[in-house]
């Protein structure tokens, strides 16, 4: 009976104040919490990756989670391991001084207010374990001194709060240690990786990658067909059949794109602006319908799946006998390259050399270990050396703002040529508030495998110091478009301004290059690479910058 | 003193205590941040209810079409919608405000205040919340679509490539009829 359910006192008590608790106290209600995780693994992609398929099919909500029997045998093992295995991690465990310097720094908390988001907590989530097995204080003293047994309620919890980090490293900028506490969360979820507990939306992809050469899982044809469909795209923009050069054996260069340009919106458009620029160059390269992936969901599993996954690029290299390779506007790819690769798979490096640009003959001497240059250097050198005709005019309809992707930004310091590139195709650009920038940059909320849809609310309350900073410079500036240089970024913050600053669209930095580019020979220009009218560019002004090109080169 | 004069006199009063008792929906570890950093970019929740309850306080003192603070709801509770809140919660902010104001009068006999004075401001809350329920089911119905977006945006180039193919074997089919 309502009546009986609902007394007038209770109404009348007006209070929405979550009960006080012990931090330690770890249970889970996942039913409860739907919108804030993320699916499990299907075994078929999980047997794909020879991966622990003991669990068989489950999902986090289900009261059981059917663990294998001897899973903390398999959690310890894998710790101990670890632990002799990486210094880090040594490190880690036992030098915070919990003086809290991170704890106010994460996204996530940012966004959500719980206390287990500060970075500080959520690695407390694996030290309190650590020091329960490990310290002779935390084996005699146990809570008193912040040490706890592992039990199930502690691995779910792992679960839940493991994958509510994205490794975006803004805490580690903080911490007076170099504490990285992605580096922490790579290691728990390796460890929960090893009793079988992972997220579809991780492991789908990276055993599509291991299958097909690509997170999506596109055939070499359809790898192909899309970059054809772009090439008769690009003859209605531009009137110029460009170049297509694809699995082109003796190459100087190979460049790989993460797989989301070749077919998401708004991806594509900067793969426009990639065959664009390289066709005005008349570069000398190659795509791969192999190595037809950048990105590397290897990094959100384990050390072994990243090197796995990776290797491809160097071994596609030495069968098309190019000397070095390029890459496209993808975040965690760089991460891999910078930090991974060479120590990983360096000894598959056949026949390649430092790279050097043929167009004006920079050495990337940054590169010369992993003979990989990331693309916003490639263009920016080619501006600098005035290589490019540019009309940023073209680009007058665009007032744009720029998003440092976390890991081009802190994993490897690549801040100024963005700008650089940015400033010489826009009259227009206008930077979001100093501390949500540059090393500090906010993560769009939906990195390191979340950008899922189970997960939306969580994403979007997690990209609110991000989006605010947008909402910020829009209402200040009229700032309508974001421009990153992160697939992840491309697809996941259009939702993410959807809710918070309806009207700003997501771009990658090409497709502003693509725009602003003058090409011999093209057709007069009337709308942008998204088949958009460009401002003042009826037909009569676009002749006039045209024909004036020196005139509006690059700035 | 009419209600409105009362309210007026302890705006700054009821307001701290109002920010309190929104901010106590937290967890109690996150308080302190909340509350005391600054910087809007680095805290964009309590920015946000520093500047907006403030402007709901004095509508409901002063306005009465309310329509004109919907802007400061939305703000509010577009956050508390994704956040880790029921619907009750996430709008029940409003209701702390009567609670607040109902202690700022308590046991102070020099105040005397008409019923119906103190019934028209529960009336403006109750519309509030009402107002905060309609915003809250928009951005849930937003969040849907959003999903069902993002789907479209992952197969674009397909969906493009399957309209081209379509377009031309339509020219084909009229040029064979021609
Ligand atoms: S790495 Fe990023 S998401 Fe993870 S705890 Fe640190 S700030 Fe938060
Ligand atoms: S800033 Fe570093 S030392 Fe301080 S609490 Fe965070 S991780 Fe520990």
């Amino acid at each position: 009976m309502a009546e009986d359910k609902y007394k007038q006192e209770d109404l009348l008590k007006i209070e929405y104040c979550p009960p006080r608790k012990d931090w330690m106290d770890s249970k889970i209600d996942f039913e409860a919490k739907k919108g804030n995780w993320c699916y499990s693994a299907v075994p078929a992609a999980m047997e794909y990756l020879d991966l622990n398929t003991e669990m068989g099919k489950w999902q986090p909500h289900d009261k059981d989670w059917p663990l294998p029997d001897n899973w903390k045998e398999i959690i310890f093992e894998g710790l101990h391991d670890r632990l002799k295995k990486f210094r880090t991690l040594q490190i880690f465990m036992d030098i915070c001084v919990r003086c809290g310097a991170c704890a106010d720094k994460c996204h996530f908390f940012i966004g959500s207010g719980d206390p287990k988001n500060m970075p500080v907590v959520r690695a407390e989530l694996l030290r309190s374990v650590y020091r329960k097995e490990y310290t002779t204080a935390g084996k005699l003293l146990g809570k008193m001194v912040g040490a706890r047994e592992l039990t199930v309620d502690v691995l779910k919890e792992w679960f839940y709060y493991f994958f509510q980090c994205t490794e975006c490293r803004r805490c580690s900028v903080f911490c007076p240690y170099g504490i990285d506490t992605a580096e922490i969360t790579i290691i728990v979820r390796e460890l929960l990786d090893l009793v079988g507990m992972n997220i579809d939306w991780i492991t789908t992809p990276a055993s599509n990658c291991f299958r097909t050469g690509n997170h999506l899982g596109i055939q070499p044809h359809g790898v192909l067909d899309s970059l054809e469909f772009a090439q008769e795209e690009l003859e209605d923009i531009t009137g110029l059949k460009i170049d297509l050069p694809v699995n082109r054996k003796g190459a100087e260069i190979l460049f790989i794109a993460p797989s989301a340009d070749y077919f998401a919106n708004p991806h594509y458009f900067t793969l426009l602006g990639y065959l664009a620029l390289f066709h005005e160059i008349g570069l000398d390269y190659t795509w791969s319908t192999f190595a037809s992936e950048g990105g590397n969901f290897g990094l959100f599993h384990s050390h072994d799946m990243i090197k796995r996954l990776n290797a491809k690029m160097y071994m596609e290299a030495d069968r098309l006998g190019v000397k070095w390779i390029l890459g496209g506007e993808c975040g965690h790819m760089w991460r891999v390259i910078h930090q991974y690769m060479h120590t990983m798979n360096g000894e598959r490096q056949n026949g390649l050399e430092e790279p050097v640009s043929p167009i004006t003959g920079t050495k990337f001497e940054n590169a010369k270990a992993t003979k990989m240059v990331h693309i916003a250097e490639f263009t920016a050198d080619l501006i600098k050396n005035n290589k490019i005709k540019l009309d940023p005019s073209r680009n007058d309809h665009i007032i744009p703002t720029y998003h440092d992707s976390c890991n081009p930004a802190r994993a490897m310091g690549l801040i100024e040529e963005p700008r650089y590139i940015i400033n010489a195709v826009s009259n227009n650009f206008h930077e979001m508030p100093e501390n949500t920038i540059r090393e500090q940059t906010f993560c769009c909320g939906s990195g390191a495998g979340l950008g899922t849809d189970e997960n939306m609310e969580m994403r979007l309350r997690g990209g609110l110091p991000r989006a605010n900073a947008v909402k910020y410079v829009n209402e200040k500036h009229g700032v309508n478009q974001l421009l990153c240089m992160c697939a992840i970024d491309k697809a996941t913050l259009p939702p993410l301004l959807e809710y918070w600053v309806p009207g700003v669209e997501v771009a990658g930095i090409h497709e502003l290059v693509g725009n602003a580019l003058i090409m011999e020979g093209a057709k007069e220009r009337t709308v942008d690479l998204r088949e958009e009218p460009m401002l003042g560019f009826d037909e009569e002004s676009e002749k006039v910058s045209a024909a004036t090109g020196e005139d509006t080169e690059n700035v | 003193m009419s209600m409105k004069e009362l309210l007026q006199e302890r705006k700054d009063s009821i307001f701290e205590k109002w920010l309190d008792r929104v901010i106590m929906t937290y967890p109690s570890e996150s308080s302190n941040f909340f509350k005391n950093k600054k910087n809007r970019f680095d805290n964009p929740i309590g920015s946000t209810l520093n500047k907006e309850l403030p402007i709901l306080l004095d509508a409901l003192i002063n306005l009465n079409d309310l329509d004109e603070v919907s802007n400061s709801i939305d703000e509010i509770v577009r956050i508390r919608a994704v956040q880790e809140f029921s619907a009750a919660q996430a709008v029940g902010f409003l209701l702390l405000l009567k609670k607040v104001i109902r202690e700022e009068l308590d046991g102070k006999t020099e105040i005397s205040v008409n019923v119906d004075d103190w019934w028209s401001v529960e009336d403006k809350i109750d519309r509030m919340v009402f107002m905060a329920f309609d915003i809250y089911m928009s951005c849930k119905e937003k969040i849907f679509e959003i999903r069902s977006r993002s789907f479209e945006r992952q197969t674009y180039v397909l969906d493009k490539m399957a309209e081209r193919a379509a377009e031309r074997s339509d020219k084909g089919e009229e040029m064979n009829a021609n």
